[in-house]
């Protein structure tokens, strides 16, 4: 599907606001990571976060998940105040997060790391987790520790684990680097399918440019914890802004 | 190839594992017997060095519950034993309770106190968990010995004499608790609960991002942890025939469970039972030749085992291949 097809599809389903992110501040000590931001995810769309190292990215993420408490601003989830609830209570209400350096269980099988996740229908108990397995070729290795896959095993291992609890949101976090390109292509499939089909939401924080042009709906641009440019993929990369956080002026 | 959808095997090995599954049946079993024949054809003194060696597995395994599980070191375990043996045994000498039924009301309480602690306690990370812990169990010893509490404790003096039961009966309790405590590890540990409270261990933030709330779960393995503490306690306080603060609330019940899980293989299921029965007759032998210098060698011993493997011995039995990793082990 290319890009035009891809935004005529998204006018039709006409996707609402999943997440709304309003006035965030947060500070550590003197420096202002993220600066009265405001940004808002359309439901069903892949969301492009992009921005030079420092810019507030991860912050924000944890901001959203309640790792980090907001000096001020509200995050809104499907309309209702999630701003200060304690982070398994955000995943409850459907929103799943993977983080930039791989936090899998190291030293629990795959199949455990599965079975942490919440939310396990009752009776299905084996089912999901082995239909997970199966779709990311993981299967042969679901008695190995985690530990010892391949990066990008852990990282499709770090998708699946969030998949458990059926998030309607999923905020990944560099997830497609430091992997090999049959992996991140399977990697951008699962969220093509879960984006597509099923309509889920996802923000993507990526460094990798091809991904984000190839694949996000909307994509918002951060500099110094401010929003400096949101839009359309082609109107962020001729933002004056944009170009000069990257490349300087 | 012709595997088996469940277990992933292949007939042929399928056979391999069964025979060895008959052995350890035929094994299990065998030491089962010996055990429970054990009071009636063995030694007073053989006999007394296996009870000793339940009450430490229920030791073990109750902090192994906990801190092998969770990764949160808990300094202050003896608390529970104090606390649910002073329980059982004013319950027995002031209100004429029949002891079995004392030992379970005393488990229950420290679990009681364990719950109140716990919603303080283990909000806290790693190590303040540890050292808080540790301040806690000396506080509440001076508590016990203080005089606001004796007219129920009776101060430093204690209790100096339980009316004696006999040990035959005292050796097949510590067996049953001991059992029980091995088998409720086992539940626990192969459960999703048990999967969550080891997310715990590896990485907490994480195991929040994915929807656990680690706070209730590390509670309810921290009550778990002190029943089987305290119930054990029960029976240990019944062998020595008194308490007094002192002795019960002794930090060396903390310490000694602590060594054995980490010897053993802390978040296993037998790893504390190996601990506990290695350092059981280690400590029996040292303390037996070496009265002068026993603490010293089982510290050098300590030092070298937890270097050399810091798993433990089922964790590094399974690293060389020699164990299946499987949690059941």
């Amino acid at each position: 599907m290319d890009s035009r097809e891809r935004n005529d599809r998204i006018t039709q389903k006409g996707g609402g606001s999943s997440l709304e992110v309003r006035n965030i501040t947060k500070t550590f000590g003197s420096l202002t990571a993220v600066d009265e931001l405001s940004i808002n995810v359309e439901e069903g769309r892949i969301t492009g976060l992009i921005g030079p190292n420092g810019a507030g990215k991860t912050t924000l993420f944890n901001v959203i998940t309640g790792v980090l408490r907001p000096d001020s601003g509200k995050v809104f989830f499907r309309g209702k105040d999630i701003t200060h609830l304690k982070p398994y209570q955000i995943a409850r209400k459907g929103i799943g997060r993977t983080w930039q350096i791989i936090r899998i269980f190291q030293k629990m099988t795959v199949m455990e790391n599965l079975l942490t996740a919440a939310n396990l229908k009752e009776g299905g108990e084996e089912k999901k987790p082995m239909d997970l397995l199966d779709y990311f070729g993981l299967i042969d290795d679901k008695d190995n520790y985690a530990g010892e896959l391949s990066v990008g095993q852990q990282k499709i291992l770090s998708i699946a684990r969030i998949l458990m609890f059926d998030p309607e949101l999923m905020l990944l976090d560099e997830i497609a680097a430091g992997v090999n390109p049959t992996e991140q292509l399977k990697i951008l499939d699962v969220i093509h399918e879960l984006c597509d089909q099923r309509g889920k939401t996802f923000l993507i924080i990526e460094h990798d440019m091809d991904v984000i042009m190839g694949h996000c709906d909307k994509v918002i641009c951060m500099n110094f914890g401010e929003k400096i440019a949101e839009g359309s993929v082609k109107e962020v990369q001729e933002n004056e802004k944009v170009i000069e956080a990257y490349f300087g002026s | 190839m012709n595997m088996n959808k469940t277990t992933g095997i292949t007939p042929a090995e399928g056979i391999g594992v069964i025979r060895k599954k008959v052995w350890l049946y035929v094994i299990g079993i065998l030491v089962l017997g010996l055990l429970v024949a054990l009071p009636h054809i063995a030694s007073a003194y053989a006999a007394t060095v296996i009870f000793i060696l339940f009450v430490y597995v229920g030791y073990a395994e109750g902090w192994n519950i906990m801190s092998g599980l969770t990764g949160y070191v808990n300094f202050g375990y003896s608390l529970f034993a104090g606390i649910a043996g002073y329980t059982s045994v004013i319950l027995i000498i002031d209100y004429g309770l029949w002891w079995p039924i004392a030992w379970v009301i005393g488990g229950i309480s420290a679990s009681i106190v364990a719950f109140m602690l716990g919603m303080v306690m283990l909000r806290l990370r790693g190590s303040y968990f540890a050292i808080g812990m540790l301040a806690l169990l000396l506080g509440i010893q001076l508590l016990y010995t203080s005089k606001y509490l004796s007219p129920i404790t009776r101060g430093g003096y204690g209790f100096p004499f339980i009316e004696p039961m006999s040990f035959t009966a005292m050796y097949y309790s510590a067996f049953v608790i001991a059992l029980v405590s091995i088998f409720t590890t086992y539940k626990i540990i192969t459960s999703r609960f048990g999967a969550r409270l080891l997310a715990i261990r590896e990485d907490e933030e994480a195991a929040e991002s994915v929807g656990i709330n680690a706070t209730a779960n590390k509670i309810t393995a921290f009550c778990i942890s002190a029943f089987f503490g305290g119930l054990m306690a029960g029976v240990h306080v019944a062998f020595q025939n008194y308490i007094e603060p002192h002795s019960a609330f002794n930090i060396h019940w903390t310490i000694v469970p602590i060594v054995m899980v980490l010897l053993g293989g802390p978040g296993s299921v037998w790893g504390p039972v190996i601990g506990a029965v290695i350092l059981t007759f280690v400590e029996e032998f040292l303390w037996s030749y070496f009265t002068q210098a026993y603490m010293m060698i089982y510290g050098v011993v300590m030092v070298l085992l937890v270097l050399l493997m810091p798993g433990g011995i089922i964790e590094w039995l399974k690293s060389r291949g020699t164990l299946p990793k499987v949690r059941t082990i």
